[in-house]
Parts: structure tokens; sequence; C-alpha cells
């Protein structure tokens, strides 16, 4: 057993030898050296592994190495964050408000006789419907001080909205075309029939008014349009009101009425314009009298 | 049952047990000594101690693997492992002449027999191989080396180059002990 071992070491240490003298001689003679080369093949993928975990190690001491920085780093880009969202708010207010000024101005260019007033809806008091809840009557912020008087109209782009009824130095309360106590002179755009756009609790719920006092046999179809016909003295002649959307006889007064659906959509009222003057017309043609108000 | 004396006698099946053993030991202990030599020269070769200035050093995790075969499965093993981890070590890292192999196996050969004769086989007994084994590595890369750094002051470069090895080799000797013993353990067969 002895003399096996003996022979093993002497064999070992002989091939270490000639490995290493071989190796050298080839070195020296400026040959490269096979066993090296075939070393390096076997290793290579074992390195490769090797590499990619120290990387790894590497990466992850060097992250904790930073570790503050990057805390540091967090907390301003959250403080960034937030200034960014509190500018995307401010943004979006400005788009909304932008927005309605542009309509502002196409009521302007479209009315070059329209003294208005912008204004901002405070509070409301609604009815409650199946489109939702539809504002009846509107606190607006501005009063007096603004010019605002009792029986100015009160108009969106989209049509008409209601009049003022009550006026404080700052704020107002306008009555909505809905409310039962408002009664507008309006007339139909196509067959030219007047009427009294009132506000009905048969159709609140729906979000529409009532024009009434159309003669019995009056040319009323669904899908009329319905504006201001400047008659009483208080809305301007014009003011988009709504469409017909239902057209009934009423037998006992010899009447015809129709509902109308308005324009303006009073579920989502924020931002109205007060007429505080106007050229006053009478069914298309200027008022020469000065009735008004 | 008649037996013939001077031969001996095995059960039936027992070559074939033992052969696939040693199959079974040769191809782990290859593949270790592969991943350890893997790490040695790239994920450890990154490794720096402030006390030596802040110079890479690597521990000589192939050394200390063919000492810790020799120790814990016996001169043979441990020889043929210094011969092949030499010769991966000389592969990666080596230039001229490869003595890698020589100075490996002769490692792995003396810790089986030197700890299978005088020491107990225990990990405070390794680390007594290990110390003796890096130091040698050192020597021998200072040997090596002499040739080629003629400007660098030898004194710094032994403080800031080799030292370093030395220590994370006996640092890192316990982590290899470990994995040997380990594979060992594994490899046993269970009766």
């Amino acid at each position: 057993m002895s003399r096996i071992k003996q022979r093993f070491f002497i064999a070992c240490l002989g091939l270490a030898l000639a490995v290493a003298l071989f190796t050298g001689v080839f070195a020296v003679m400026g040959w490269g050296s096979l066993l090296r080369d075939a070393g390096s093949a076997v290793i290579y993928p074992f390195q490769w592994i090797g590499s990619k975990i120290g990387n790894g190690i590497s990466g992850f001491f060097s992250y904790l190495a930073d570790l503050d920085d990057l805390q540091a780093e967090l907390e301003s880009v959250r403080a960034e964050n937030q200034a960014l969202k509190n500018q995307l708010i401010d943004a979006e207010i400005l788009a909304d408000e932008n927005a309605w000024l542009y309509h502002y101005l196409s009521i302007k260019e479209e009315h070059g006789d329209y003294a208005l007033c912008a204004a901002s809806v405070i509070s409301s008091s609604s009815a409650s419907g199946e489109g939702g809840d539809f504002a009846t009557e509107l606190t607006l912020n501005r009063g007096s001080s603004s010019g605002v008087e009792t029986g100015m109209p009160v108009i969106t782009p989209s049509g008409l909205v209601g009049v003022v009824v009550e006026v404080s130095l700052h704020h107002c309360r306008v009555m909505t075309l809905l409310d039962t106590s408002v009664s507008v002179g309006a007339v139909t755009t196509r067959a030219t029939e007047n009427g009294l756009c009132e506000g009905d609790y048969s159709v609140l719920h729906m979000g529409q008014a009532i024009l009434k006092n159309l003669p019995e046999e009056a040319d009323v179809q669904v899908g009329d349009i319905v504006v201001t016909s400047g008659r009483g003295s208080v809305y301007p002649y014009g003011i988009p009101i709504g469409r017909v959307t239902e057209v009934t006889a009423n037998a006992f007064v010899r009447t015809t009425e129709a509902a109308v659906e308005p324009f303006t959509d009073f579920s989502e009222l924020t931002q109205v314009v007060i007429l505080t003057d106007y050229t006053h017309y009478v069914d298309g043609y200027e008022n020469t009298q000065g009735d008004r108000p | 049952m008649n037996r013939r004396p001077g031969i001996r006698y095995t059960a039936v099946g027992t070559g074939r047990r033992v052969l696939t053993e040693q199959i079974k030991l040769t191809v782990t202990l290859a593949l270790t000594g592969l991943v350890l030599i893997g790490l040695e020269t790239t994920a450890l070769s990154r490794v720096k101690i402030p006390l030596f200035g802040w110079q890479a050093a690597s521990p000589a995790l192939g050394l200390l693997f063919s000492m810790a075969v020799g120790f814990l499965h016996g001169e043979r093993e441990g020889g043929i492992t210094g011969l092949f981890a030499g010769w991966m070590a000389d592969a990666t890292m080596g230039d001229g002449m490869m003595l890698c192999p020589l100075l490996y196996f002769l490692c792995g050969y003396l810790s089986g027999t030197v700890g299978k004769r005088r020491l107990a086989h225990n990990l405070p007994s390794f680390m007594i191989f290990s110390v003796m084994g890096g130091g040698l590595r050192c020597l021998w890369a200072v040997s090596a080396a002499a040739v080629k750094l003629r400007g660098l002051p030898p004194a710094v470069w032994i403080w800031t180059g080799l030292v370093p090895a030395w220590v994370l080799t006996v640092l890192f000797s316990a982590a290899v002990y470990g994995t040997v013993k380990g594979e060992q353990w594994l490899l046993k067969p269970k009766s």
C-alpha cells in the first residue's frame, strides 16, 4: 500500500513538473500553452457565473453605501412630485377658467350690445330627478357692488339660466328656468309661436320646463327650438332656452303645451353670466319704447 | 461456503455501488473546485481590506479546496484535486511556467498525509494548514513576481498585495472546510 502511494506521489509530482517544464519551454519558444488554453475553456462558464454574482454583490453593497443619498433624493423627488401635483391642479383650474372665459368672450362677440358680468355659483337649491339634481335656485358671488340688480337675466353660453330675484352687496339670488315662480316670454324659431316658458312640477323631475299659453292650433313640433321672445322686458330677444320634447293639447283651456328640455345643464352649473344691460328687441325688432327695466 | 485464503470477498453489487459513489464524489469535487476557482478569479478578486490599503486581493480558494479535500478525504484525492485546481488557477491567473499544479499538488497531498497522522480532523487543525498554505502561496507569488516588479518597492507590494491575500485565504478557510465537510456528509452512504 505504501509503495502504491509512493508511486502515486512520484507520478503526480512528475506530471506536475513535466507540465511546468513543457509549458515554460513552450512559453519561451513563443508558442501558446495548450494546457492553459484548455483550462481557460473549462473554467470560463464558472468565471462567467462568478462575475455575475460579483456584479450583483457589488451592486448591492453600492446600493447600501448610497442609501443615505437615495433617501435624500427620494425626499426631494417626493417634494417635487407634490409641487407638480399642486401645479397640475392649478393648471386644471386655469384650463376650466380659460374655457369659461373663451365662451364668455364668444357671447361678447356674438352680442356686442350685451353688458356682461361673469359670476360663480356659490350655492344652489335643487330638485332631485331622474337625470340628477336640477338647480332651481342659485346664489352667485356678485351683488350690487358689481352693478347687479333684480330682474337681470342670467345666462350661460348654452342658453338661458334664470333671473336675479334678490340682491345684496356681494351676492345675489337667482331663480332658474325650472323654478315654478319663473315665467319667460318664449317663441319657437321654426313657426314663431309665442308662449310662456315656466317651471312645472310635472316635468321638474326630468329637468324640463313647460311652454304654455300656445294657441290651440299652434304649429309646434317635437324638436323645435325655443328662444326668448323679448316680451315682458326682462329677457332680451333670442337667448336659446331649449328644445321641444313633447307636445300636448290642453282641452280645458283650449291651448297647446309643450315640454321643453333646456340647453343649459342645470345639474352642473358653476359659472354663469349676468346680463347687466342690453339693447331691447321684441320678436327681433328693436323696442324703441325703452321699457327695459 | 469455501473461501480461498488471500482473496477478498465482497457482497454482490458492492463494487458497483463503490464505483457509483466514487463517480459522485469525483463529479461533486470537480464542480465545487471549478465554482470556487471561478469565484476566486471573479467575484472575490475585488475584495478589499482597508487595513492594507484599498488594493484588491483574492483568497486562494483553489489551494484551500485542495488542502481541505486532502485533509478530509485523503492524500490521493488531495493530490489529484491539487493538480486539477492548480491547473485551473494557472490557466486563469498564471503566466510563464505552470507551477501552480506543482504547488497545489504538494499542499493537497501533504495536508492529507500530515493531517491523517499528526492532527485531529477538525477546523482548528485545518486552520493551521490554511495559514501555512496561504503563506507558502505568498512566498511563491513573491518569487514568481520578483522579476516583474522592479519599479515598486517590494515592501509596499508585499503589504498591499500579498499579505491581504494571505489574510483572506486564512479567513475563507472555514468556509471552504465547511463546504467540503458538508459534501462529505451528503455523499456519505446512508446505511
